[in-house]
């Protein structure tokens, strides 16, 4: 089921508690969701806890529901997100780096290996796909 | 760049203008200032009394500042001007700009001085291509100053021009929407002066600093960094030799290596190689991981920043639009608003098949220098995903070979090898080979890869199963390669396989870094040899990209017949590695001439005409320089040169050095052994 909202999002986050994915990564992420709450996740080698309105946090990544949204389920990149101004992202990048995988959904990596073993079956049915001859790549020459 | 333009640069922001100081872009050329792949400056002029000024010199007195000495035009040369204009320009993140007027007439003068600014706020890649801005521009003048802007929904870049008062006599200054007016009085035989500082500002992104990095007579690069560039050359190891020209080349490349240092978002105190100016000034895997391999004997901490932030950004998911897959090491990474926008895939793209073994292969050579094992654990977890990426998703038909083919069919590389024009990959009769391709290098980098994640299995993750398996599967590997890439009646290897498991049966320097990677059987490494430095590939200043005499060759073709400096200091180490010492030391000695016509920047590329033909070397029209792998380039030359290894916890020394050099000596040189020095007398005679 996938949760439409931050708060949703954050609940379900809470229940997964341990995700092998962040197994290594020590810090705290804290999400100011505009108009909704702040939420504080701290991870612990792969072991997480959420905080709804706790303060502080080495990675302060601030955003509205609904960019949050599309990001946790892939819909939106998170850099192009930052990079377009609809995302703040501050404090220990490095924590940002790793960011999907802390919410559930596509974002998360073991979530996404199952999905690519998917997409890998479809792809090797499709392989004989139509190629476009004309589209050339950008040459690294000015 | 062309001779015509003064470059200043500072990581990912820098000036490009003309022997004026002036910058007049035009759509398509980079002109202008640059700042995180954007351009926050298209027009930038001054003139005084309503005319131009005229260039009587210019210094780059570094690679972060330049100085212009300019007169009023005055439309005939038998006039002398009663005026001179100095213009002084400092890089950080924007510019400063001393601006001096001095009169050396009995009369005073009075000027009006007119600086005329505007900025489109193009996306790099659209000053390549042409493109039409989608969001809109504005301008307005708050607080003193004028503020240049785009917005495109919540994507907003700003350029902020200011002028403070320097050492003048009197002032009157009107800010409009087009630039700075000042209306001034000099007095006979004194001057005026007034300081520009102009900031490329991205509201939101919080900033270290508040203002420009540099100010007057601020001669120190970078302060909230550490390194100055004094410092980082005197940190290097001090080259001595008989050859006055190649201590400049190397004192050339450690200047430039140091200018084309890139601090990363991730670490910001940190340097890494960007990949050359002025169209890669970004993060790219490869560049960035060879130019590091490069000059690990001269300044190993690039490696460990290259690493590290490669490790970062390494992919986790199966993304076609950026061509992403787990474990993947990126190809390039900007920030420009086509980026932002999802309208190019470099956020990262990860359109490169080669990057993620070379990974690898700088971890555990890093490693062998350094003696920094902190890093092999730090990067364990990353290291092993790139193993999984190469079985899992680098070969994408289980035949053991690593393969591409672009999933990104509209913006992604066709060629995700080094050679990544579209038309690099060819058999001999010059026509293209299909898709998917395997080149051949890609196949030695895996090799090479496994045989040294074995040895950091063993010595540091504690995995002897992990260090046993890849040792088979190199084993295996390099004797299926030797099979089935050999083409025995020419007595090379393919370019690649191609998407018909075909040969590719081009010769190429790819079988330069054959030899490098150790993936060649003891007995084809002579035939290998031969070809290397025989006509068709030996221009004489160096090995050419592509050989004499193959339907596609052509001498000023990008990555089909022009001579690539990195690609040759690679080859030289191949030769080394398998004993051909003479003939390492040819292409060192090819490539070190050519660099002196060079004034010691050995361009990304140069044109493949015989040497005997041409007698220097001729510039490839569109070449970026400085490029950092081909900056790198005379710095692995003179390891081939000295033949220098790390071995336990010693340096060996081994030199094959040309005759025509007489003493090289490399003082200093850092590693896990503290300092060392090498010495070496030129005794090899040239083949």
């Amino acid at each position: 089921m996938k949760p439409k909202n931050a708060r949703a999002l954050f609940e379900q986050a809470a229940a997964g508690r341990h995700n092998p994915a962040l197994e290594g990564i020590r810090g705290s992420y804290r999400f100011d969701v505009e108009g909704v709450s702040s939420f504080r996740v701290d991870v612990d080698n792969g072991d997480i806890t959420v905080t709804e309105g706790a303060a502080g946090g080495d990675c302060i990544i601030q955003c509205d529901e609904q960019d949050l949204v599309r990001i946790a389920y892939g819909q939106q990149n998170l850099l192009t997100a930052v990079l377009q101004g609809r995302v703040r992202l501050e404090g220990d990048l490095v924590l940002a780096q790793r960011f999907h995988g802390i919410l559930p959904g596509p974002g998360s990596n073991a979530r996404r290996e199952e999905e690519e073993k998917e997409e890998k079956k479809e792809e090797d049915q499709q392989e004989q796909a139509a190629e476009n001859p004309d589209a050339r790549p950008r040459r690294r020459v000015a | 760049m062309s001779g015509d333009h003064v470059s200043v640069l500072d990581g990912s922001t820098f000036v490009v203008s003309d022997r004026r100081g002036d910058i007049e872009a035009s759509p398509t050329d980079t002109l202008g200032l640059f700042h995180r792949d954007t351009r926050h400056l298209s027009r930038w002029t001054v003139s005084v009394g309503g005319r131009r000024l005229d260039p009587l010199s210019t210094d780059d007195l570094h690679y972060f500042m330049a100085q212009f000495f300019l007169v009023p035009g005055t439309g005939t040369v038998y006039a002398d001007s009663t005026l001179s204009v100095v213009r002084r320009r400092s890089v950080g993140d924007g510019f400063h700009e001393d601006l001096t007027v001095q009169n050396h007439s009995a009369e005073p003068a009075d000027l009006e001085i007119r600086i005329e600014a505007d900025a489109d706020f193009a996306d790099l890649f659209e000053v390549k291509d042409a493109l039409m801005k989608k969001g809109e521009r504005y301008s307005r003048i708050e607080d003193g100053r004028l503020v240049l802007g785009y917005r495109r929904d919540r994507f907003v870049r700003e350029t902020w021009i200011s002028a403070s008062q320097g050492a003048s006599t009197s002032r009157d200054v009107a800010i409009d929407e087009r630039g700075l007016v000042f209306r001034v009085r000099v007095e006979p035989h004194g001057e005026w002066s007034t300081c520009l500082d102009v900031r490329a500002v991205i509201p939101g992104r919080t900033s270290s600093r508040q203002s420009v990095k540099y100010a007057h007579s601020d001669d120190t690069p970078r302060p909230n960094v550490g390194t100055t560039l004094e410092q980082w050359l005197a940190d290097a190891p001090q080259l001595v030799s008989s050859w006055d020209e190649l201590g400049q080349t190397y004192e050339r490349s450690l200047t430039d290596l140091a200018a084309l240092r890139f601090f990363p978002a991730l670490a910001p105190d940190q340097a890494l190689p960007a990949a050359g100016l002025p169209w890669f000034m970004t993060l790219f895997g490869r560049d960035s991981i060879l130019t590091s391999f490069q000059a690990l004997p001269f300044v190993p901490e690039l490696a460990r920043t290259t690493l590290r932030v490669l490790g970062l950004r390494q992919g986790t998911r199966r993304d076609d639009f950026r061509d992403e897959e787990p474990g993947k090491i990126l190809h390039e990474f900007r920030e420009g608003e086509m980026t932002a926008f999802e309208e190019r895939p470099q956020s990262p793209y990860f359109g490169a098949s080669d990057t993620t073994p070379l990974f690898l292969v700088l971890l555990d050579e890093y490693e062998r220098w350094t003696g920094d094992a902190g890093i092999v654990h730090e990067l364990e977890r990353e290291a092993r995903a790139a193993l999984r990426w190469i079985d899992e998703h680098g070969d994408r038909d289980g035949d053991g070979y690593i393969e591409y083919e672009r999933r990104n069919k509209e913006t992604g590389l066709e060629n995700q090898c080094w050679k990544d024009s579209w038309d690099s990959i060819r058999f001999a009769d010059g026509s293209l080979a299909p898709l998917p391709r395997a080149t051949c290098e890609i196949q030695g980098y895996t090799y090479d890869a496994k045989v040294r994640a074995a040895r950091l299995a063993r010595l540091f993750w504690g995995d002897l199963a992990l260090s046993e398996r890849l040792e088979r599967e190199a084993a295996a590997l390099k004797r299926r390669f030797n099979s089935d890439y050999w083409i025995p009646d020419r007595a090379f290897f393919a370019l690649a396989l191609d998407g018909e498991k075909r040969k590719v049966d081009a010769l190429t320097s790819n079988i330069g870094h054959l030899l490098w990677s150790g993936i060649v059987d003891d007995d084809k490494a002579d035939a290998i040899a031969r070809h290397l430095l025989d006509d068709k590939l030996f221009s004489g200043w160096g090995v050419r990209t592509m050989a004499e005499g193959e339907g596609g060759y052509n001498p000023i073709g990008y990555h089909v017949g022009t001579v690539w400096p990195h690609d040759n200091a690679f080859i030289a180490m191949g030769l080394r590695r398998y004993g051909y010492r003479a003939q390492a030391a040819r292409v060192a000695q090819g490539l070190l001439d050519a660099a002196v016509y060079f004034h010691g920047r050995l361009p990304e590329a140069f044109a493949g005409y015989p040497r005997r033909r041409t007698r220097y070397p001729v510039a490839y029209p569109t070449a970026c320089s400085p490029q950092a792998w081909a900056t790198g380039a005379p710095l692995l030359l003179l390891r081939a040169m000295l033949g220098l290894e790390p071995v336990g916890e010693r340096l060996l020394v081994d030199p094959a050095i040309p005759a025509t050099i007489e003493r090289l000596e490399l003082l200093g040189i850092p590693g896990r052994w503290g300092r060392s020095d090498a010495f070496g007398r030129g005794r090899v005679e040239l083949p």
